[in-house]
C-alpha cells in the first residue's frame, strides 16, 4: 500500500507566473529556490556551530561549567514547542494543498501559537539570565551553587590554541578584582555566554521573522486574498519554519545537554 | 552584388529603435524603479556599480597621490588609512563582486538560455534595492569619518580598538552580501530550471557555466562572511566577545571565517570575466571554444577548489604548519583549471579567423594580465617565499593583476561586446581600441612596479616609505594617471554612442547564441516564442568557412573590418 | 503564447503527498528522540560518548524533519541535491578545525 494518498485532481489550483512555461516548472523553481536560501542559512548558522565546537574543544572545563548553569527545563519546553510547531506546519501545508481554508487557518494558528509560546519561554529564560548577570560585559558575574567548582578546572588545553602571553596580558589588563585564575575562567565563560546569546538570539530573530510571515499569511488566508490562492507561499513558509526547528534541534543538546552530568 | 550591402536599409534609420523594446516601453521613473524586467535591473545595477567604482577610484587616486613622495604631506596618516580601506571595501564588495553577475549576468542569463525572465524577478529587484541601501550606508560611513581597518576588517583592528565607523561599514557589507546571495539564488534556479527546450547542459554558452559557478560561490560562501561581520558588529555594539583574546577568543578564527568567503570571492570576481572572455574569443576567432567541456568543467573546478585554499592568506599569521602545507598544495592545484582555460583560449585563437575588435583586445588583455596575476600567485602560494612576500606590495600587485587586470578587463570586454545588444547602438570602434590599449599600458605601468617594490620589501598599507622606493612608486602613480584616463574614455564615447552611435541590428558581430537572435535592444518579454535549440554552442563552422571565402553577408552592416577584408578579394566577389 | 491572466487558466501540479499518519508518526518519533536525548544527558553518563550520542540523535531528528516534514524525500533529485549541498559544505567549513588540531603537533619555543 502506498504511503501517498493524493492524485493531482485533489489539488488546489495554481496560477502561472509570466516567466514560467508550466506549473511543475514553477513549483520546482520555488522549492529549489527556497532550498538554496536554506543552504545559505545552514552556512550562516553553521559558522556559529563551528565557533562553538572550536572554543568548546579549547576550553572544555570552563565550557562544561557554563553549560551547566543553563536552564534545561526551559530549553526542553522550547524544543517540544518547536517540534510540535513543525508538525502543525506540515499539516497546515497539507490542508492548503487540498484547498481546505478552514483547516489551513486552524493549523497555521496553532503554529503561530507555538512560535509565540517559544518566544515567551525564551524571554523568561533570558530574563533570569540577565538577572544572574550572565550577559557578557562589564556586569558579567559568576556564581555557582557549588563553591570551588571553578577552581582547578582552568585550562590545561589553553596553550594548545592560544598564545600563553596573550592570555596572561589579557588577565592582567582586566578590570576585575578577583584573582587572576578565576578571572581567566570567568572570561572564558563570557565567551560561552557570548556564543549562547548570539546563537539563541539569532534563532529568536528567525522565530520573530517567522511569526511576521505566518501572521501575514494567517490574515491573507482568513480574508481569502488572491495572493494565497496558490499553496506555494504556505509551503515555502513551512520550509523556513522547519529550518528554524532544525536549528533548535541542534542548539538544544549542544548548548543545554552536553556537559550536564 | 556586394555581400556587405545585403543588410536591410532601415538599419540606418531610427525606425528600428522606435519599435517596442525593454528601454522604451515606458519611460516613467516608476516604471524603472518598480520594474521586474531583468534587463532594466541590469541597467540600474550598471549605473549603481559604476558610481561606486568612481568613488573607489577617487580613493585610489588619493592613495597614489600620497605615495608620490616618501613622506607625504597631502593627507594625514589617519586619512591615508581610511582611503585605502574605503578603496578596498568599495571596490571589492560594491563593485567587483556585483560587477559582471549583476549587470551582464542579469541581462544575459535569461536571454542566453531562452527564458522570458529570471525565475524570481521580484527577488532580483529586491537585490538591487538591498545593494542601494548597502551602498548608501557605506558612502554615509565614509562621509562621516570612514573606517581604518583595511578591507579585511582583521581582528583586533576592527574590535573595540578601532575608533572608526566599523559597525556601519560591516553592516553595509553584510547587506551587500545579501544582494549578491539573491542574485546567486536567482541564477542557480534559472539555469537549472528555465533552459529552453533542447538546451542541454553541454549546449549552454560558457558564460552560463561561468555564472553558475559564480552563483555557487555566492550562495555557499557569502553567508559565512555575513555571520562573521555580524559577529564583529555585535562585539562592538554589545561588548560580546567572540574573537577577542582578552576572553580567550581567537583572532585567527576571524581570519579563517573571513577568508572562507573572501578567497572564493576572488573567484566570484574572476570567473565571470573568464565567462565573458570565452564568449568573446569564440565569437571573434569564429571557432568553437577549443575543449568546450574542459573549459566548462574548469569553471566548476575553480569554484569548488576555490573553497579549499583560504588558508593561504594566513601562512604567516600563526596558522598550523600542517594546515599551511595542505593549503599551499591546494593553492598550487587551483592553477591547473586556470591554466586549462588559458591554454584553451589560446588554442581557440589559433587558426581562427581572428577579428581584432575592441572586445577581443580587452579579452586578450585579460588573458595576458590574468596569466601574470596567476603565476605570481604561485610565488605567494609557496610557503617559504610567502614569508618574504606576504604583506608587501608584491601581494598588492598580484591581486590587482587578478582583480583589475582580470575582472575589470573582462568586464570591459563584456560591456563592449554586448553594448550593441543592451543599447541597440554601436560604440565607436576606434575609440574603444584606443581605450583598451591605454588601459592595458596604464595598468602595467601602475602595477608592475609594485611587484618590484614588494620584492624589494616595501610593506603594503604604510603611509610613509623609505626614499629608495620612490622611483618605482612614482612610476606607479604616473601609470595610475594613464589608467584613470583609460577608465574615463568609455564614459564619453559610450554616452556619445547612446545618441549618435550606428544602429547595431540584432547581431552586429555575426555571433552565435540565443541573445543575438532577438532584436537589439530586446523586447520586454525577450522572446516572442521560446526557441528550440538544436545546435551546440559556438557553432561557427559555417560562418568561419564563409569568411575564409570572403563572404561577409552574415554581418548585416558595413563594419570597416568587413570592408577591408572584402577589398582584399574583390575579384572573387564580382564573380558571384 | 498563452495568456495566463484568465481565471480559467488555473493549473494543477503533479505532486505526491504522504498521508497525515506519516507526519504524525514523525512528530511522535521526534519527541521520543528528544526525550531519549534529555534522559541520557541527565541520568546516563557515557563520558566522551555523551556528545556523540547527542549528535547522532540530533542528526536523526534533523534528517527526519528534512526528509519527511520538509518533503525532500518526495521531491525531485534537484531538490535532494540542494538539500545535501548545504550539509556537505558545512562539513567543509568544519575542516577549519584541522588547523587548530594540528597546531600543537609541532613544539615551538615559548612565546609562540
Amino acid at each position: 500500500m502506498s504511503i501517498f494518498e493524493l492524485q493531482r485532481e485533489g489539488f488546489a489550483s495554481q496560477r502561472l507566473a509570466h516567466q514560467f512555461e508550466e506549473i511543475n516548472q514553477q513549483n520546482e523553481c520555488y522549492i529549489v529556490g527556497m532550498w538554496t536560501f536554506l543552504v545559505t542559512e545552514i552556512m550562516f548558522f553553521g559558522a556559529l556551530f563551528l565557533i562553538l565546537s572550536l572554543y568548546r574543544m579549547a576550553y572544555p572545563a570552563s565550557f562544561e561549567q557554563a553549560h551547566a548553569v543553563l536552564l534545561v527545563s526551559f530549553g526542553l519546553t522550547n524544543a517540544v514547542i518547536l517540534i510540535s510547531g513543525s508538525y502543525f506546519m506540515t499539516m497546515c501545508v497539507r490542508a492548503k494543498m487540498l484547498g481546505d481554508y478552514r483547516m489551513t487557518q486552524l493549523w497555521l494558528g496553532l503554529t503561530l501559537l507555538c512560535a509565540c509560546g517559544f518566544l515567551v519561554v525564551k524571554s523568561f529564560e533570558y530574563a533570569s539570565e540577565f538577572k544572574d548577570h550572565h550577559f557578557p560585559g562589564p556586569s558579567f558575574h559568576w556564581e555557582t551553587t557549588t563553591p570551588g567548582a571553578y577552581t582547578g578546572s582552568y585550562s590545561s588545553q589553553f596553550s594548545t590554541t592560544m598564545p600563553a602571553n596573550a592570555v596572561n596580558s589579557a588577565a592582567v589588563s582586566s578590570t576585575y578584582s578577583a584573582p587572576v585564575t578565576q578571572n581567566l575562567n570567568m572570561h572564558k565563560r563570557q565567551l560561552f555566554f557570548s556564543l549562547y546569546f548570539i546563537m539563541t538570539g539569532l534563532h529568536a530573530v528567525h522565530v520573530i521573522i517567522g511569526i511576521l510571515i505566518m501572521g501575514t499569511l494567517f490574515f491573507l488566508i482568513r480574508y481569502r486574498h488572491p495572493s494565497v490562492d496558490d499553496y506555494m507561499p504556505v509551503e515555502l513558509t513551512g520550509l523556513y519554519w522547519h529550518f528554524v526547528d532544525i536549528v533548535w534541534i541542534f542548539l538544544f543538546p549542544l548548548l543545554y545537554l552536553i556537559g550536564k552530568q | 552584388m556586394s555581400s556587405i550591402l545585403l543588410r536591410p536599409d532601415n538599419l540606418h534609420g531610427d525606425t528600428v529603435l522606435d519599435e517596442p523594446n525593454y528601454l522604451n516601453w515606458k519611460s516613467t521613473v516608476a516604471s524603472w524603479l518598480l520594474t521586474k524586467d531583468h534587463k532594466r535591473i541590469a541597467v540600474m545595477y550598471f549605473f549603481s556599480i559604476s558610481f561606486m567604482f568612481l568613488i573607489g577610484g577617487i580613493a585610489a587616486s588619493g592613495i597614489r597621490l600620497a605615495l608620490v613622495r616618501p613622506h607625504d604631506t597631502f593627507f594625514s596618516s589617519e586619512t591615508y588609512d581610511k582611503m585605502f580601506s574605503a578603496h578596498g571595501i568599495i571596490m571589492v564588495f560594491f563593485f567587483l563582486v556585483p560587477s559582471i553577475p549583476a549587470t551582464l549576468g542579469n541581462f544575459l542569463v535569461p536571454l542566453m538560455i531562452g527564458a522570458k525572465d529570471l525565475a524570481f524577478p521580484r527577488l532580483n529587484l529586491l537585490s538591487w534595492y538591498v545593494y542601494i541601501v548597502a551602498s548608501a550606508i557605506m558612502l554615509g560611513a565614509v562621509a562621516f569619518g570612514g573606517i581604518d581597518t583595511g578591507w579585511t576588517f582583521y581582528e583586533p583592528y576592527s574590535s573595540i580598538y578601532s575608533n572608526s565607523n566599523v559597525v556601519a561599514v560591516t553592516f553595509a557589507v553584510f547587506l551587500a552580501g545579501f544582494a549578491s546571495i539573491m542574485t546567486g539564488m536567482n541564477f542557480i534556479v534559472t539555469i537549472h530550471k528555465m533552459r529552453a527546450p533542447g538546451l542541454t547542459w553541454f549546449r549552454l554558452p560558457l558564460f552560463i557555466w561561468g555564472m553558475y559557478a559564480t552563483s555557487l560561490i555566492m550562495v555557499l560562501g557569502t553567508p559565512v562572511v555575513a555571520i562573521t561581520l555580524l559577529l564583529v558588529t555585535l562585539q562592538r555594539m554589545f561588548g560580546l566577545c567572540i574573537f577577542d583574546p582578552s576572553c580567550g577568543g581567537d583572532p585567527l578564527l576571524f581570519e579563517h571565517l573571513f577568508w572562507f568567503y573572501s578567497h572564493p570571492a576572488v573567484y566570484i570576481m574572476v570567473l565571470p570575466s573568464m565567462a565573458v572572455v570565452s564568449e568573446v574569443i569564440a565569437c571573434f576567432s569564429r571557432k568553437r571554444i577549443f575543449g568546450y567541456e574542459f573549459v566548462a568543467f574548469s569553471s566548476m573546478a575553480i569554484a569548488l577548489l576555490g573553497f579549499f585554499v583560504w588558508g593561504h592568506h594566513m601562512f604567516v599569521t600563526g596558522e598550523s604548519m600542517y594546515a599551511g602545507m595542505v593549503f599551499s598544495l591546494l593553492s598550487f592545484l587551483i592553477a591547473v583549471p586556470s591554466a586549462i582555460k588559458v591554454f584553451n583560449w589560446s588554442a581557440t585563437l589559433y587558426k581562427g579567423n581572428v577579428w581584432l575588435s575592441a572586445p577581443l583586445i580587452f579579452a586578450i588583455g585579460f588573458i595576458l594580465l590574468f596569466t601574470i596575476g596567476g603565476l605570481t600567485g604561485l610565488f605567494l602560494a609557496s610557503l617559504a617565499v610567502d614569508v618574504h612576500l606576504n604583506m608587501t606590495y608584491f601581494v598588492v600587485a598580484h591581486f590587482h593583476y587578478v582583480m583589475v587586470g582580470g575582472a575589470i578587463f573582462g568586464f570591459m570586454a563584456g560591456m563592449h561586446f554586448w553594448w550593441p545588444k543592451i543599447t541597440g547602438r554601436l560604440y565607436p570602434e576606434g575609440w574603444a581600441i584606443v581605450t583598451a590599449v591605454v588601459m592595458f599600458l596604464g595598468f602595467n605601468f601602475t602595477f608592475f612596479p609594485q611587484f618590484i617594490l614588494g620584492f624589494l620589501g616595501m610593506p603594503r598599507r604604510y603611509h610613509y616609505y623609505a626614499p629608495p622606493y620612490q622611483f618605482w612608486n612614482d612610476m606607479s602613480s604616473a601609470g595610475a594617471t594613464i589608467m584613470a584616463i583609460g577608465f574615463m574614455l568609455p564614459l564619453f564615447y559610450w554616452a556619445w554612442s547612446l545618441k549618435y552611435g550606428e544602429i547595431a541590428g540584432p547581431n552586429p558581430w555575426g555571433a552565435k547564441g540565443l541573445e543575438w537572435t532577438v532584436p537589439s535592444p530586446p523586447p520586454s518579454h525577450n522572446f516572442d516564442e521560446i526557441p528550440l535549440v538544436t545546435e551546440e554552442a559556438y557553432d561557427y563552422k559555417a560562418i568561419h568557412a564563409a569568411e575564409i571565402a570572403g563572404d561577409y553577408s552574415h554581418l548585416q552592416f558595413d563594419h570597416p573590418f568587413a570592408e577591408a577584408k572584402h577589398s582584399d578579394k574583390p575579384t572573387n566577389f564580382e564573380e558571384h | 503564447m498563452t495568456d495566463h491572466s484568465h481565471d480559467d487558466d488555473l493549473k494543477h501540479a503533479d505532486h505526491a503527498m504522504p498521508k497525515p499518519i506519516i507526519y504524525t508518526a514523525t512528530w511522535i518519533m521526534l519527541l521520543g528522540l528528544l526525550f531519549v536525548n534529555y534522559l541520557q544527558s541527565q541520568y546516563l553518563d557515557l563520558g566522551a560518548f555523551n556528545i556523540v550520542i547527542a549528535l547522532v540523535i540530533c542528526l536523526i531528528q534533523a534528517s527526519a524533519v528534512v526528509l519527511i516534514m520538509m518533503g525532500v524525500n518526495f521531491h525531485s533529485t534537484l531538490v535532494k541535491f540542494w538539500a545535501l549541498v548545504g550539509f556537505v559544505w558545512l562539513m567543509l567549513l568544519f575542516t577549519t578545525l584541522g588547523d587548530y588540531i594540528t597546531r600543537h603537533w609541532i613544539h615551538l619555543p615559548q612565546g609562540w
